[in-house]
């Protein structure tokens, strides 16, 4: 284990703080909240692509519309079909 | 969300890496929209515009506010025109102001009080045009009311919007009643030949056919036994009709003077304040030798309601003077008329006429002529023995 992970555990951190990791919630199939991200890097109606520390969250779905962007947090609405992540 | 928040366009190649930029320095957008490949739209403080623009130069694309939502910018907007929210607050004030003021009293169901008189008590009491609605209070208006005229026995008023309605009922006096202790006499209001004497109480001193003066005693209120030595004092009571007589005399040479009007006309007006004081607009000479003079008074109304300030026009006729020569019959005539004008004049309206005589006289330059007029009236009339 990382040596960041046995830190967390034993002080009872949240892991995404010391990990610096995306938290990703997700309400029935239309909305999706992520927490921690890196930016956008594509956005269109169809697909959304998001950059975070482990790699690439990609959205495929219909009628996408960002609700909310902070430097740590994004509300993404719309027909959530698929999601993957690439490394 | 704050309510006051901008829409804003944001147009360029890759609009993703606006965003970004724009998130990491610490701004916060939504409802973030893709309207074309090129073409995105997001909502935004209106406080952060400033550095939109400033990482749009550095993105190369271009940003523009296409909505500007909420109260503020409606605000700002209005505060561009403050005189015209000014003008706007005024009216409304006035509206109010005005709406709440008295414009017109309107009086109702009196029959033998004066309307005038009824003005005058309200005026007194705090009602009048111009009083503002809420610093009266009605109740006491018609408590004082009442007890200021004794004729009423009944007031309400009623306020419908600016006005005022007085409704009346009036109290049926009791007769007044004769005191027939107070000494009294009757006296001849004219002279005259006496045609009827009714004596009610009191010492008869005249008898029908009796020549009277005016002034003279006709019925007494001092009653005396036969030594001439007063008795009683009390009221006479009773009425004394006797003929009387008109009459009028004109004379009109022959050679009539008499005037003419021109047609030449000058027109002066000024206005009178309350306080009598004089408005004059131009001053008034006035040319003519002869003239009619004829004054017009009239209250200016200003947006339908009378103003103290009175208007008066006054207008002047010049006449010239025209001497005409007459013939007797025209002379006859002319003297007539005058005669019977002078004769309406001075005669009472409701009289009983028992003859007419009418005399001429003709002389050699002049006419003269007399009217007179027999009547039958009552000439009875009381004064009080001192």
């Amino acid at each position: 284990m990382d040596i960041k992970q046995r830190f967390s555990d034993a002080l009872d951190i949240p892991e995404e703080i010391v990990l610096d990791v995306p938290v990703i919630k997700i309400v029935s199939n239309n909305k999706i909240i992520i927490e921690n991200h890196k930016g956008i890097i594509e956005y269109s109606k169809t697909t959304v692509r998001i950059n975070s520390r482990i790699g690439i969250v990609a959205l495929k779905g219909e009628d996408f519309v960002i609700k909310y962007i902070t430097q740590d947090e994004i509300i993404l609405e719309g027909e959530i079909e698929v999601i993957e992540f690439i490394k | 969300m704050d309510k006051n928040y901008i829409t804003v366009d944001v147009e360029g190649l890759n609009p993703e890496k606006f965003i970004n930029l724009a998130v990491i320095n610490g701004l916060t957008l939504w409802d973030i929209e893709r309207l074309s490949i090129t073409n995105m739209r997001f909502n935004m403080k209106e406080k952060d515009f400033k550095q939109i623009r400033h990482i749009a130069k550095k993105t190369h694309c271009r940003v523009k506010i296409a909505r500007k939502n909420g109260f503020i910018f409606l605000f700002r907007r209005l505060f561009k025109r403050i005189f015209f929210i000014i003008g706007l607050v005024i009216f409304v004030l006035l509206i109010y102001i005005f709406s709440n003021i008295i414009w017109n009293i309107e009086i109702v169901g009196n029959k033998v009080v004066n309307d005038q008189l009824i003005l005058k008590s309200l005026n007194k009491a705090g009602l009048k045009v111009g009083t503002y609605k809420k610093n009266i209070n009605l109740r006491d208006i018609e408590n004082s009311l009442l007890k200021d005229i004794k004729e009423l026995s009944m007031v309400t008023i009623s306020l419908d919007g600016t006005k005022a309605k007085v409704e009346i009922v009036e109290r049926t006096m009791p007769p007044t009643i004769l005191d027939l202790e107070k000494p009294m006499n009757i006296v001849a209001a004219k002279d005259g030949i006496l045609t009827k004497v009714i004596a009610l109480k009191g010492q008869k001193l005249v008898k029908e056919g009796d020549f009277v003066k005016k002034g003279q005693i006709l019925i007494s209120g001092v009653i005396k036994d036969h030594e001439n030595l007063p008795i009683d004092v009390t009221r006479a009571l009773g009425e004394v009709y006797a003929k009387t007589w008109y009459e009028s005399i004109k004379e009109v040479p022959l050679k009539y003077r008499y005037f003419e009007r021109t047609g030449k006309c000058e027109k002066f007006i000024y206005f009178v304040l309350p306080n009598n004081k004089i408005i004059k607009l131009w001053s008034n000479i006035n040319k003519f030798q002869f003239y009619d003079k004829i004054i017009e008074k009239e209250q200016v109304k200003l947006l339908g309601f009378n103003s103290p300030v009175t208007k008066v026009t006054e207008y002047y006729y010049e006449k010239i003077e025209k001497i005409k020569n007459l013939s007797y019959n025209e002379a006859i005539d002319v003297a007539t008329n005058l005669a019977d004008e002078e004769l309406i004049k001075i005669m009472p309206k409701d009289i009983k006429i028992l003859e007419r005589k009418y005399d001429k006289i003709l002389m050699k330059d002049k006419v003269r002529i007399r009217k007179l007029i027999l009547t039958e009236e009552k000439i009875s009339k009381e004064e009080e023995i001192k």
